[in-house]
């Protein structure tokens, strides 16, 4: 594709000192979940429910794998390299993230996220709606390992439960 | 879901209706009550629209729930809802504890609890107080390791561990067919030292001469006390004429170095023997065994400096035989006797 306006770069992020000097780099989750739900909506309309899907997990993907770029390049070990995944996240706002079981020989793992950016506080829906989370997972996992991961969401927010549940499973694993 | 019959305002419209939902209370607690043996479903309420799969909900919580309670954490529970949600949040936070708690098994003692109240509180100050014995543990080690390797009093390496090292480096230089040196020395008249200043101005005089050994010599080179006021040098790397010359630059540092006493300044002066092993065509013997010869040259060669009227360097060859009869022990037993 030629010509594109918004290929993604940390540029677009921009420089918050200086375009927000009173309000800082902060902004009320409403405005977040706003955004994000209003984009799905008509995202949905054009494109129906499974390639609305397809593009969230894509986005989630693209941004794990920035994320990954700018906060944990260089990380060897697992675990250190889960300390900070879970101090950066906590520290952003965006969730709180717990291991569950990690068998780094089966390339298996069960990862929570509560007080999740996307999800928390929604009505109770009956399915699992934390799409984007789940391809930005599966980009920190891919990203750290080199291997492909798949990961799937299993207990939401607005499936009744409390804390979101992630397997994340080796592609052909 | 409609569980129940349709009531008035009134109450029940009847008083079958009100069995009904007796029997259907009794039912559900029967379930709640006893979760490893639930009431079978009663036919008489196959009618109630969505009894059936509330039961089955309920019963499938309650097993969960029972199994976390033993400690059992792989459970899944397929049922949605606030009830089940908050038992699978229950099971997260322990799941994820014990993935903690083997990360701390494994030494990561940075894992913090933030969550389940009192038991986070416990859970930190345990993986804190293991932090600090295990610091203090390793603090122990390395100073008992290096009691193990130094001598007390001048702080160099012990005999023992300097033989390890050379060992070592003997081996590497056979293999590699590089040139080794040894020095040995010592300190002239130290006996008259003690005899007319007292043995802690002899102690004195070892480690301020230790510490201008240490200052000369390089990074790479070995320094240990042999014994009483005699010490070895490794010198890696060094050839006969680069040793000789480490050991004339010793010489000269030591017989410019005067230490300071209460009583006034007492210079010293030092003897020194110098051996290399840098012939390697025809040579079958083993490393421990050129070491040995190496250091009985050197030993050899001191104790010629020493007969020759000290404060002075010898060098002796690694063949050179013309020291043959002078063993180590007979020539530091004569040394001895001399001083």
């Amino acid at each position: 594709m030629q010509d594109r306006k918004y290929a993604f770069s940390w540029d677009l992020i921009g420089n918050l000192d200086i375009g927000r000097p009173n309000l800082g780099p902060t902004t009320r989750l409403e405005v977040y979940r706003l955004m994000q739900y209003a984009f799905r909506d008509v995202i949905e309309r054009h494109c129906g429910t499974v390639k609305t899907d397809t593009i969230f997990y894509e986005s989630g993907y693209l941004a794990g794998q920035e994320f990954y770029r700018k906060f944990f390049t260089g990380i060897k070990e697992f675990g250190t390299f889960i300390s900070a995944v879970q101090t950066t996240l906590r520290e952003m706002g965006i969730g709180i993230v717990r291991v569950e079981k990690a068998d780094l020989e089966k390339k298996s793992f069960v990862i929570t996220v509560s007080e999740d950016l996307d999800c928390s506080g929604l009505p109770e829906l009956d399915y699992e709606v934390c799409v984007y989370d789940e391809g930005f997972l599966a980009a920190l996992l891919d990203s750290f390992t080199g291997e492909r991961f798949v990961v799937k969401e299993i207990d939401c927010w607005c499936t009744g439960d409390r804390t979101c549940r992630f397997t994340a499973e080796i592609v052909g694993g | 879901m409609n569980v129940l019959p349709h009531t008035t305002g009134d109450g029940w419209e009847s008083g079958r209706e009100m069995l009904a939902a007796a029997q259907v209370v009794r039912y559900l607690a029967g379930i709640v009550r006893d979760p490893l043996s639930p009431p079978e479903f009663p036919p008489q309420l196959e009618a109630v629209e969505g009894l059936r799969e509330l039961a089955s909900s309920l019963v499938e919580v309650s097993a969960f729930a029972v199994r976390l309670a033993e400690g059992d954490l792989s459970g899944t529970l397929p049922v949605r809802g606030a009830f089940a949600g908050a038992l699978k949040m229950l099971q997260g936070n322990l799941r994820h504890l014990a993935w903690q708690a083997s990360r701390v098994a494994e030494g990561d003692f940075s894992q913090q609890v933030d969550f389940m109240g009192e038991f986070s509180q416990t859970f930190n100050a345990m993986v804190a107080k293991l932090d600090q014995s295990q610091a203090a543990l390793r603090a122990s080690e390395s100073k008992y390791r290096q009691l193990a390797i130094t001598d007390s009093l001048t702080g160099l390496y012990n005999l023992r561990y300097f033989f390890t090292i050379a060992e070592k480096e003997f081996r590497r230089a056979l293999r590699h067919r590089r040139p080794v040196s040894i020095i040995m020395l010592d300190i002239d008249n130290f006996k008259s030292i003690n005899d007319r200043h007292g043995h802690a101005v002899g102690d004195t005089v070892l480690r301020e001469f230790s510490r201008n050994l240490g200052r000369t010599l390089r990074g790479a080179d070995v320094l240990a006390r042999y014994g009483g006021e005699e010490f070895i040098v490794l010198l890696p790397e060094t050839g006969r004429e680069a040793g000789a010359a480490v050991a004339e630059k010793l010489q000269k540092n030591v017989e410019g170095c005067f230490i300071g006493l209460e009583s006034g300044c007492l210079n010293i002066t030092a003897s020194f023997g110098v051996s290399s092993f840098a012939t390697f065509s025809g040579n079958r013997l083993t490393a421990a065994e050129i070491m040995e010869q190496t250091v009985k040259r050197a030993d050899q060669a001191l104790y010629r400096s020493k007969n020759s009227g000290k404060n002075m360097v010898t060098f002796l060859a690694f063949g050179d035989a013309s020291a043959e009869g002078l063993g180590v022990g007979a020539s530091r037993k004569m040394r001895n006797s001399a001083e």
